[in-house]
């Protein structure tokens, strides 16, 4: 065995999933012949924990549309791999996400960038109403 | 979290596999051979992403396996530096917290990496976060958010023969692919806390 390269490029959950996806639709299929304990294990593990995060909900189109929005922001790749996977929902995430954050940004530019990945990744736990907003307004505000 | 790493072997296709096409049996073998394993210095393996070459194979005299040289691209899990995960915690004691991500379970946060005020409650035999007056404890089982600070990989060699009673001490072997981790951020810790 021999490793070529360790890190071609960076892949997000979703795509990951998709993998892992296609993989356990194979296994269902074919179940008189399971795949080999390891396979399974892993498959069965890595899809209970993508599925509690944000890339089930996801698509290709709206991943790559969130890309385009963002352009002009500057993130690097992986700040937005990070956006992508972990969609953030309030300010204090972005600030984590994003390395020196204030310096780079204004509080405007956040407002508007974590309204822009609200609307292009839609989630199903997003409160409707101003619930959630509030809350993100206060973990922000300890800045 | 996940990045596409470009690797080659000779991979050995049995008899029972040739009803297959090629690539499927080729990858059912990446996946058998690599598939939750940690490659050094790479990462945890998950599953084949897609073969990039592969040559016509041969057969070696005296067996019937095929073997197939072959470049491929395999999913990893290879966190970068500063990168913010969420898992759940696993165990706490004296020297920090064990979280978990499921499929991956080496992730330490020791304890200096905990949030100012935070001490360890033996007697609860969990971590509790001091914050303004408030006692946040750090449930087991509960998500948490954690920044990577370090990923270590340890070379291990095969374990060494148990010399005296074999049965008396379990032996417990270091990860050989390991998270250390940090909470000590706003907007870290607990997704209870910032939500």
């Amino acid at each position: 065995m021999e490793v070529l390269d360790r890190q071609e490029a960076l892949l997000t959950n979703y795509e990951v999933l998709l993998v892992l996806d296609e993989e356990s639709a194979r296994h269902r299929q074919a179940q008189e012949a399971k795949g080999p304990e390891n396979v399974t294990t892993l498959v069965f593990e890595a899809l209970e924990y993508l599925k509690g995060t944000a890339c089930p909900s996801q698509s290709g189109k709206q991943i790559a549309a969130l890309k385009s929005q963002l352009a002009g922001m500057e993130l690097t790749k992986a700040e937005l791999l990070q956006i992508v996977n972990l969609r953030p929902k309030s300010l204090v995430e972005l600030h984590l996400i994003t390395e020196e954050c204030s310096d780079r940004f204004s509080g405007d530019a956040l407002e508007q960038m974590l309204g822009l990945i609200q609307r292009a990744l839609p989630r199903d736990d997003d409160d409707s109403g101003g619930g959630d907003e509030g809350a993100a307004r206060r973990t922000g505000s300890m800045y | 979290m996940f990045v596409l790493a470009v690797l080659r072997d000779t991979l050995k296709v049995v008899p029972t596999e040739f009803t297959k096409p090629r690539e499927q049996a080729l990858k059912d073998e990446i996946n058998r051979k690599y598939a939750n394993r940690v490659l050094h210095d790479v990462g945890l393996c998950i599953l084949a992403h897609d073969l990039l070459e592969i040559d016509e194979g041969y057969v070696q005299h005296s067996e019937g396996w095929l073997w197939i040289k072959a470049k491929f691209r395999m999913v990893v899990f290879r966190p970068f530096r500063d990168e913010i995960l969420v898992g759940t915690v696993r165990s706490a004691n004296a020297a920090g917290i064990e979280a978990t991500m499921g499929f991956f379970s080496d992730i330490r946060i020791p304890a200096e990496q905990m949030p100012e005020g935070s001490a360890y409650d033996a007697s609860e035999g969990v971590w509790v976060w001091r914050y303004e007056g408030n006692d946040l404890f750090i449930d087991l089982d509960e998500p948490i958010r954690f920044r990577v600070l370090e990923t270590a990989f340890l070379d291990a060699s095969p374990p060494r023969p148990q010399i005296g009673d074999a049965d008396s001490a379990p032996a417990t072997h270091a990860p050989p692919f390991a998270l250390v981790c940090s909470i000590a951020d706003p907007g870290l810790g607990l997704l209870s806390w910032w939500d």
